[in-house]
C-alpha cells in the first residue's frame, strides 16, 4: 500500500466522517426541533393554534373505525371530535395503535389524546389522566355455535385444560383472562378484529373477547351463523372509557370535561353515540373518581 | 367484487407508501454505507472501531427489533418519530450496515496495479478516487446493493405492524372490510414481486451502463 | 428516560419463556430451510425445463416477497383450504420456506463449483444417479458452503420475531405483551435488543472462524 493511497484514504476518510456526523447532527435537530415536550401549561393553547389535535385510535368498531377511504369513524372519535370542535380545534389527525401502547404512546406525546374507548380503571388513572366517563359496555364473548366447550367466565377458561381465549393486545380482556388465571400461553393476542374472527373460525381461539357493541358489530359483518355471542360475563364489572391525556395536560383535560358536559346536557352527545349503540344515559350513572378508585 | 375498484385503489396508496420507504430507505442506507464503509477502512482507530461498532450492532439484530425500538423507545429520550420516521430510519441505517460491508468489500478488491498505475501517472487524490477507484468499485458492489436494495423492499412490511399505511397495513384494512383474506394478501404478494422485479432490472441496467468501457466481465 | 431494575426482574422469567420459543423456531425453521433448498437447488438442475422453470420462478417469487406476507398467507389463508397448521408450525414452514430459497443460491454455488470432470469421471465409472450425488458431488460441494449456510442460519435467528405477527410466543411477543400490560416499552424492547446481540456479536466472531477454517481447496 502506497503511503500516497494511504494519504487519499485518510482524506476520504475524513469527509465521510465529517459528513456522517454533520448529517446525524442535522436529522437529529431535525427531527428534535419537531418533537419539544415543552408545551404542559397549554396543550389546548397548542392545539387551538396547530388546528388539530393527534388522536389514537384502535380500529374497533362501533368503538373506533376506519373506514375503506380512510376517514375514521366511531363513537370514541366522533365524540371527541364534536368536543375539540367546541373547544377551538377543527380537525383530528388519528394514528391507529395497540391499546397496550396508547398510554406509552400518550407520556411520549406521539398523540395528544387517546379517544379509543379506552376504559378507565384504576391503574391506567396511575399513569394518565382521563376525562369524565363518556362511553361503557360491558364484556361478552364470541364463540362457536351452542358454545361447545361451555365457556361462560374468564373462570370457565382458566379451569379449561387447552381452551384459548383470544383478546386484543393491552385490552381489559386480556387483563381479565390473565388474572383469572389463564396461562399466558393460552391468551393469544388478536391483532385486529378481522383476524380475531378467522381464528374463531379456524378454531384457533375458543373464545374472542371483546365488548358486547364490538362482538355484536362483528358478528353482524361476519354473518357466520356458526358463531354466536355470550353476554354478559359473570364477574365482570360494566366498564366506562373515556378520553385520555398526557398527566401535564390537566387544562387540556379540564376543558375537555366542561365541553363533553355541555353536549350532555344538550343533548347532543347522545344523538352522537346512539347511532353506534351506545347509551348516553349510561355514563352519567358514574363517574371518572369512582372508576378511579380515587382523584385523577 | 364490484367495490373492488375502491380497495384496489387503498393497496395502491399502500403501496406508493411502500415505495416511498423504499426509496427514502434506500437513499439514507446509500449514504450509511459509505460513510461506514469507507470509515472502517480508515488508518485512525476510533473512525474504524465507530464504523464497526455501528455495523455490528446493525446486523446483529433484526429491522422488526431496531423498528420496535425506534418507535417505542427512542421518544422516551426526547426523539419522538413518526411511523414514517422510524420506518426510514431503521430501514436505512439496518440495510446501510450490510451496504457498508459491500462497499469495503468492493474497494479492497480492485487490484493492486489499480493504485500503483494511479501513482505512476500522478493522479492526486481526489483524481484517482473520482476517475479510477470508485467507477470500478462502484461496479463491483452494485449487483449485491442490488440485493440489498430488494432486502429493504421486503423489510418495509415490516412498518404495518407499527401502524403505518404500507402495502401490507392497507391489505389488512381491506382484508377487514371485506372479510376476504386471500384476495388482499395475493395482490400484495405480486405487487411486491412487481417492484422487486422493477429493482432488478434497474440496477442491472445501471450495472451495464457503468461497466461501459470498463475491463470487467459483462453481467 | 427511568431504566427500572425491579421490573427487569420480574419480566426476565417471561423473557426467558420467550427465548425457548425462539431457539426452537431457529432450529426448526434451519432444518426445514436447509433441507428445502438442497431439494430446490437439486430441481432446479433438472433437464425438464418445465420443472427447472416452474422451480426458478416460484424461488424468484418467495425470495422477492416479504417474508411477513407469507407468514400470513401459511397463517390465515391455508386454513380456507383445509389446513390449519399451529402458529409455531406454520412459522417454522414459514421461515423453513422463505430461507430455503436462499440457501438454495448457496447450494447452487456450491454444486456448480465441483469440476464437471466429477461428473464425467463419475459417469465413466457408471455410478447411478443417486450415487453420483450422494458419493461425489454432495461430499464436495457442502464443506465450502458452510460458511454460508450458517450466514443464514444466524440470519433467521434474528428474523423469528417476525413470528409474533402470527402469534408465535416468541422473544418478541413476550416482550410486547409484557411492554402492554405494564405500560412500560423501554425495558422490554431494549433487552430484546440486548439479547439478540449477545446472541449475534459472538455467532458472527465464531462465523469467521468457521469461515476460515472450512475454506476450500478452490480459495
Amino acid at each position: 500500500m502506497t503511503s500516497c493511497m494511504k494519504g487519499r484514504r485518510n482524506i476520504l476518510r475524513t469527509i465521510g466522517a465529517a459528513t456522517g456526523v454533520a448529517l446525524g447532527l442535522a436529522v437529529v435537530a431535525g427531527v428534535g426541533v419537531q418533537s419539544s415536550p415543552a408545551w404542559a401549561d397549554e396543550a389546548l393553547a397548542r392545539l387551538k393554534e396547530q388546528g388539530f389535535a393527534r388522536i389514537a385510535i384502535a380500529n374497533e368498531p362501533p368503538w373506533t373505525e376506519v373506514k375503506a377511504d380512510g376517514k375514521v369513524s366511531g363513537a370514541a372519535p366522533e365524540v371527541a371530535r364534536a368536543v375539540l370542535a367546541k373547544l377551538g380545534v377543527p380537525e383530528v389527525v388519528a394514528s391507529i395503535s395497540e391499546y397496550g401502547a396508547m398510554i406509552p404512546g400518550l407520556q411520549a406525546r406521539r398523540f395528544d389524546l387517546v379517544t379509543a374507548g379506552l376504559f378507565i380503571k384504576p391503574e391506567r388513572c396511575a399513569a394518565v389522566i382521563f376525562s369524565e366517563p363518556d362511553l361503557c359496555d360491558a364484556e361478552s364473548f364470541a364463540v362457536k355455535k351452542g358454545n361447545p366447550l361451555g365457556l361462560k367466565t374468564y373462570g370457565d377458561i382458566a379451569k379449561h385444560a387447552s381452551a384459548k381465549v383470544g383478546a386484543p393486545g393491552g385490552g381489559t380482556e386480556e387483563r381479565l383472562a390473565l388474572e383469572a388465571g389463564v396461562p399466558r400461553d393460552r391468551v393469544v393476542v388478536v391483532p385486529d378484529a378481522q383476524s380475531g374472527v378467522k381464528m374463531l373460525q379456524d378454531g384457533r381461539i375458543d373464545v374472542y373477547a371483546l365488548p358486547i357493541l364490538s362482538i355484536s358489530d362483528l358478528l353482524k359483518k361476519a354473518n357466520d351463523s356458526n358463531l354466536e355471542m355470550i353476554a354478559p360475563i359473570a364477574g365482570t364489572p360494566v366498564y366506562c372509557a373515556g378520553a385520555a391525556f398526557n398527566s401535564k395536560d390537566a387544562d387540556l383535560r379540564d376543558a375537555y370535561d366542561k365541553a363533553l358536559a355541555e353536549l350532555k346536557v344538550s343533548g347532543e352527545f347522545a344523538k352522537i353515540v346512539e347511532p353506534y349503540g351506545f347509551s348516553g344515559e349510561a355514563p352519567n350513572l358514574t363517574s371518572r373518581e369512582k372508576l378511579c378508585g380515587g382523584p385523577n | 367484487m364490484s367495490d373492488w375498484s375502491g380497495y384496489l385503489s387503498l393497496i395502491l396508496d399502500g403501496a406508493v407508501v411502500t415505495i416511498e420507504l423504499t426509496v427514502m430507505g434506500c437513499a439514507l442506507a446509500l449514504v450509511a454505507a459509505f460513510v461506514a464503509g469507507l470509515g472502517r477502512l480508515s488508518r485512525q482507530w476510533p473512525l474504524r472501531a465507530l464504523a464497526t461498532a455501528y455495523i455490528e450492532f446493525f446486523r446483529g439484530t433484526s429491522i422488526f427489533v431496531q423498528l420496535f425500538w425506534a418507535y417505542f423507545v427512542l421518544p422516551l429520550f426526547g426523539l419522538p418519530l413518526s411511523p414514517l420516521q422510524a420506518g426510514v430510519l431503521a430501514l436505512g441505517l439496518n440495510v446501510g450496515a450490510y451496504g457498508a460491508e459491500v462497499v469495503r468489500g468492493a474497494i479492497l478488491a480492485l487490484p493492486k496495479e489499480q493504485y500503483e498505475a494511479c501513482t505512476a501517472l500522478n493522479l492526486s487524490h481526489f483524481q484517482r478516487m473520482r476517475y479510477v477507484i470508485l467507477p470500478q468499485a462502484l461496479v463491483l458492489m452494485l449487483p449485491t446493493f442490488g440485493n440489498n436494495a430488494i432486502e429493504l423492499l421486503k423489510g418495509t412490511a415490516v412498518v404495518s405492524l407499527i401502524s403505518l399505511s404500507d402495502m401490507t397495513f392497507q391489505a389488512q384494512v381491506v382484508r377487514a372490510q371485506t372479510g376476504s383474506t386471500a384476495m388482499p394478501f395475493l395482490t400484495i404478494l405480486v405487487l411486491y414481486f412487481a417492484i422487486a422485479l422493477v429493482l432488478s432490472f434497474s440496477i442491472r441496467g445501471l450495472e451495464r451502463k457503468l461497466s461501459a468501457g470498463l475491463d470487467v466481465t459483462k453481467a | 428516560m427511568d431504566w427500572n431494575w425491579g421490573f427487569v426482574q420480574q419480566i426476565l422469567p417471561t423473557l426467558a419463556q420467550g427465548v425457548v420459543v425462539t431457539i426452537q423456531a431457529t432450529l426448526l425453521g434451519s432444518a426445514v430451510a436447509m433441507v428445502l433448498g438442497l431439494i430446490m437447488a437439486i430441481l432446479r438442475r433438472s433437464q425438464n425445463r418445465a420443472v427447472s422453470g416452474t422451480v426458478g420462478w416460484l424461488l424468484e417469487f418467495v425470495r422477492g416477497t416479504p417474508l411477513l406476507v407469507q407468514l400470513y398467507f401459511l397463517f390465515y389463508i391455508l386454513p380456507d383450504l383445509g389446513v390449519v397448521l399451529s402458529p409455531l408450525v406454520a412459522g417454522v414452514i414459514g421461515l423453513g420456506l422463505h430461507y430455503g430459497t436462499y440457501t438454495s443460491e448457496v447450494y447452487r454455488a456450491g454444486i456448480d463449483n465441483v469440476s464437471r470432470g466429477q461428473w464425467e469421471a463419475a459417469k465413466a465409472v457408471n455410478l447411478t444417479i443417486r450415487q453420483t450425488w450422494l458419493n461425489v458431488i454432495l461430499p464436495q460441494a457442502v464443506p465450502p458452503m458452510i460458511p454460508a449456510l450458517a450466514n443464514y442460519f444466524l440470519a433467521m435467528f434474528k428474523e423469528t420475531p417476525l413470528l409474533s405477527a402470527i402469534t408465535v410466543l416468541e422473544l418478541m411477543n413476550q416482550a410486547r405483551s409484557v411492554a402492554n400490560f405494564n405500560y412500560r416499552y423501554l425495558e422490554p424492547m431494549t433487552l430484546v435488543g440486548v439479547f439478540f446481540l449477545a446472541i449475534s456479536v459472538p455467532a458472527v466472531i465464531g462465523l469467521r472462524y468457521v469461515e476460515k477454517r472450512f475454506r476450500g481447496p478452490a480459495q
